[in-house]
């Protein structure tokens, strides 16, 4: 960004804006550990409305396209409906997963949220 | 679905123009107002860019403070979601946001074109960071990345069935990042324009309620370019976490 020693090593270079970082904070009058430990404003705005977006098209496409392959392999192959009953279920389980996968995350993004605010307070 | 009577249908904003034909080895590489649009979206986010931090002053002025914002959102989204080894992909993420954000937006201008509300580009997008992914999660952990289909603690019986479920989880999202890009753009403007005819074919009498609802929804639509944007970039992030660290 805005550094004016740019041919310094990396390590220099970072901690000089961890420096800053500090001072920064302290400036704001908010104690410097906290900094790091705490999520950031950006991961913060992890609303409900971004989360919703992520998981309902997840399912949704999941299954389309489970689907899709099923059809295109009982062509190919002959078996029909056999293959598309597999694959929509298939294709069904994929999406749970997928949708769990990123509830677990955000579940976990809550509670460390939760804990690190408990330490700041 | 447009009704070709009509003179402007919802759905011609998303024709595909050429404006400047071309042909290479039998295939169509014409220059269209898509691709046209996809320009205008990298030169003004470029110029925005590096004339606004040109001054590099160290109290930021406005221009300065939009630059420093969107690269502090996402320096700080690949921290939290892919930790200190995405520092190196952070250039690759942050054009992404930024195109992906500048298509959106340059999308809600009048007369405009949404690059973002085809799914060919979408797909482009979402299979570039597949591929990419993919190639960082063998080339960083060779076979073991393998470890990412096998969940941990299963019993044995289970075990084909949940491969072949973490496989094909792995293999759709492209097609769902893709999807929720494409089809949020395109719903949003297909509403936009759906809602606008209703302005002018119920005239002046009755035309004010869909449009104080268009008034609305263009704030919405613009949230959700804002949004999409994200939800694109941090999915991004979260299968770059997994390509880095397969184990969990």
């Amino acid at each position: 960004m805005t550094d004016p020693n740019n041919g310094t090593s990396e390590s220099a270079r970072r901690k000089s804006l961890e420096d800053l970082d500090k001072r920064l904070k302290t400036a704001r009058g908010q104690s410097p550990d906290s900094a790091h430990g705490g999520k950031s404003r950006a991961s913060g705005s992890n609303s409900g409305v971004a989360v919703a977006w992520r998981i309902s098209i997840e399912l949704a496409v999941a299954i389309g396209v489970c689907a899709a392959i099923g059809i295109g392999l009982d062509t190919w192959l002959g078996t029909k409906p056999w293959l598309l009953v597999v694959f929509i279920v298939l294709g069904f389980a994929a999406g749970v997963r997928n949708v769990y996968r990123i509830a677990q995350k955000v579940a976990a993004e809550m509670e460390e949220e939760e804990k690190s605010s408990d330490r700041g307070a | 679905m447009a009704e070709s009577t009509e003179q402007h249908g919802p759905l011609e904003q998303f024709e595909v123009k050429s404006l400047v034909d071309m042909h290479l080895g039998g295939l169509d590489v014409s220059f269209t107002n898509s691709s046209a649009w996809m320009v205008l979206a990298i030169i003004l986010a470029t110029l925005l860019l590096t004339l606004s931090m040109s001054g590099r002053a160290m109290v930021p002025g406005r221009w300065q403070s939009i630059s420093e914002l969107c690269y502090e959102f996402v320096a700080n989204m690949v921290r939290d979601n892919v930790g200190s080894e995405g520092r190196k992909y952070f250039p690759f993420i942050f054009t992404l946001f930024v195109f992906i954000l500048f298509s959106n937006i340059l999308g809600m201008l009048p007369y405009s074109f949404t690059t973002t509300s085809h799914i060919i580009v979408t797909f482009a997008l979402a299979f570039v960071v597949f591929l990419g992914v993919t190639v960082i999660g063998f080339l960083k952990n060779g076979l073991g990345f393998l470890k990412l289909f096998v969940p941990s603690g299963v019993p044995v019986a289970l075990m084909p069935l949940l491969v072949v479920i973490e496989v094909i989880s792995y293999f759709i999202r492209p097609i769902s990042l893709s999807v929720r890009l494409f089809a949020n753009m395109m719903a949003g403007h297909t509403m936009l324009k759906v809602f606008g005819g209703f302005v002018i074919s119920l005239g002046l009498l009755l035309g004010w309620a869909p449009l104080v609802f268009l008034v609305a929804l263009t704030g919405l639509e613009i949230g959700i370019a804002f949004l999409q944007a994200y939800v694109f970039t941090i999915l991004t992030c979260l299968y770059l976490h997994d390509a880095l660290h397969p184990g969990h």
